[in-house]
């Protein structure tokens, strides 16, 4: 898996010089972009780690950029930066999904605070991206018979109820129920309701 | 107001020094309407006394001036051969006539300065927002320009700092970055300050309060074209409108709306005045110089405000930057209008944008008609 890179939309290069002297500092990559044109054309849309954007950018704006992130689902965490952040602008912008807002010049630590929470974020929900992919997938392996147990043992039925409501033996369901539960490579009812849950999450 | 408080303010204007001018040439009408008969109108020259009076000051001024006037007229009836003559008819209306003149022309002449007035105060207006959006912008502008190289500063200090001060965890012995150190933090502390101070100017100006109420959006138009009118006349340029019908109320600044509205013209007419010298030639087939201003209410919502003008247009290499602070084409002027214009415009959730054709620029100024939750 490739390293989390710090991702730079801005138009002054004094700006990005220090930006990638803070990367270098954290000892992560930084991809500078001139304009949110140029990182739209780039394939760092579906880069791990985080996206920091200037508010003011010469043609698409820094807000415009973020309205064109999610209509391309981009997950990428984003911090905005502005040099002059006024509430209404960095209220708009966080209801456009940013992180947070930094008002230009931010010191160090605030910066490399908030690099550090979008890039955990990005991680984690990468990580919950994936489980739920292996857990779908699992889900997916098993038999249309054997899902319908698995439904209703998630609904907290016993064995025998299971038996009753199917209308075959206690004896089969048990047998169903280790062969689905190993398919599943889960050990434990808990596992399992935890398996359905993660593949059933958003 | 009971007569004696009248009298009372009429007796302070007419013991304004400035009064005394008009005390005297009313005098010297009143001695001519004395040696000339009775039957010649001469009291109607008292007009020319209450025309002074207009001219020098207004209300309660020329109102006492009007009285004075028509106390002499009547005045003058004592030093006639008494009624019962035969001419004592035509005394009485010719007095009669004269005083309705003088009253007249008080009236009419007060409601002209009044109306002078107000639209000198419009203009004011007009001049001290254009000022104070212009400085707000400026703040605005050198905050973003120069918050740039006070984050890198800042940001590059800081991280040599931090680097420094590693080494110094990692070898204790060496003391030689000593003087270094609060040097950067004086770096990073400084840039730190001169943003701050960058951002209190910003506020500072940011201080204009705006009024918003419901206005006609062609009663806005209406204004600013005539406030245009003589300057589009000097500059030769025809001024056209059309404006549709039906245009709902909108709840803006109206003078913030205007002065959008009346940067646009100007700057229609100024690129129209600055191609004719070179066109005089080619005139026969060369357009005439024609600004154009339509308003439109055909999308739900949104009232649109275009002016349209024939001009050279914005070179391919100024699309870019038409709206940022500073760039400009002209010789005069910080080239903020337009950067004003659509921050004024955002501030009222509008709006301000252009299109060019090989014949013609146009700027839209779009509104919405439904902010009245704002008021």
């Amino acid at each position: 898996m490739s390293n989390p890179t710090i991702l730079l939309v801005d138009d002054d290069a004094a700006v990005i010089r220090a930006l990638e002297s803070v990367g270098e500092w954290m000892k992560l990559p930084v991809r500078a972009f001139s304009s949110a044109e140029s990182f739209l054309a780039s394939d760092y849309l579906i880069a791990e780690g985080c996206l920091i954007i200037d508010i003011r950018l010469p043609g698409l704006s820094g807000l415009d950029l973020q309205n064109e992130l999610r209509d391309r689902s981009c997950a990428l965490p984003v911090i905005i930066i502005s040099g002059h952040a006024d509430v209404p602008l960095a209220v708009e912008a966080m209801t456009r999904g940013a992180l947070t807002v930094l008002e230009k010049p931010f010191s160090l630590d605030q910066l490399m605070k908030h690099i550090r929470q979008a890039i955990e974020l990005d991680r984690t929900r990468r990580e919950s991206s994936l489980s739920r992919k292996l857990a779908a997938d699992r889900l997916a392996r098993l038999t249309d018979r054997e899902r319908e147990v698995v439904d209703l043992i998630a609904q907290g039925l016993t064995n025998k109820e299971i038996a009753a409501e199917l209308k075959i033996t206690v004896r089969a369901i048990e047998d169903r129920r280790s062969r689905l539960m190993r398919r599943l490579e889960v050990g434990s009812v808990a596992e399992l309701i935890q398996t359905i849950e993660r593949a059933a999450a958003q | 107001m009971s007569l004696g408080k009248s009298v009372g303010w009429l007796s302070v204007c007419w013991t304004d020094r400035r009064f005394l001018p008009l005390a005297l040439c009313a005098t010297v009408v009143f001695l001519l309407d004395v040696v000339l008969p009775l039957g010649v109108a001469s009291g109607v020259l008292h007009v020319a006394v209450v025309l002074l009076a207009l001219r020098i000051a207004s209300g309660r001024f020329v109102t006492a001036t009007a009285v004075l006037c028509s106390g002499l007229t009547m005045l003058d009836m004592v030093f006639s051969p008494g009624p019962g003559g035969t001419e004592w008819w035509k005394v009485i209306v010719n007095r009669g006539l004269s005083i309705l003149v003088i009253w007249v022309t008080a009236i009419l002449g007060q409601q002209r300065n009044r109306a002078a007035e107000a639209e000198r105060r419009h203009l004011t207006d007009l001049a001290h927002l254009s000022r104070v959006k212009t400085a707000e912008c400026l703040a605005g502008a050198l905050a973003h320009e120069l918050n740039q190289p006070l984050t890198a500063i800042a940001l590059q200090a800081e991280i040599v700092w931090r680097q420094l001060e590693n080494q110094q965890l990692e070898h204790p012995d060496h003391t030689n970055s000593d003087p270094l150190q609060p040097a950067l933090r004086e770096i990073v502390d400084q840039s730190h300050r001169a943003s701050g101070i960058l951002r209190s100017l910003r506020c500072l100006v940011r201080r204009t309060e705006s009024t918003r109420q419901a206005a006609s959006v062609s009663e806005v138009i209406e204004e600013s074209l005539r406030l245009i009118e003589p300057t589009a006349r000097e500059a030769h340029v025809e001024l056209r409108w059309r404006i549709g019908p039906q245009l709902p109320l909108v709840c803006v600044d109206r003078i913030q709306i205007e002065q959008v509205l009346l940067n646009l013209l100007q700057n229609a007419i100024d690129s129209l005045a600055r191609q004719q010298p070179n066109d005089v030639d080619s005139s026969s087939q060369q357009e005439s110089p024609i600004v154009e201003v339509s308003a439109k209410f055909d999308q739900p919502g949104w009232v649109r405000v275009t002016v349209c003008d024939n001009g050279p247009g914005i070179t391919a290499e100024n699309v870019g930057t038409v709206f940022e602070p500073f760039a400009t084409t002209k010789t005069h002027g910080l080239g903020l209008g337009l950067a004003i214009g659509r921050s004024i415009l955002e501030a009222h959730s509008g709006h301000l944008c252009f299109d060019r054709t090989a014949t013609k620029t146009t700027f839209h100024m779009d509104l919405p008609t439904d902010n009245f939750t704002v008021a």
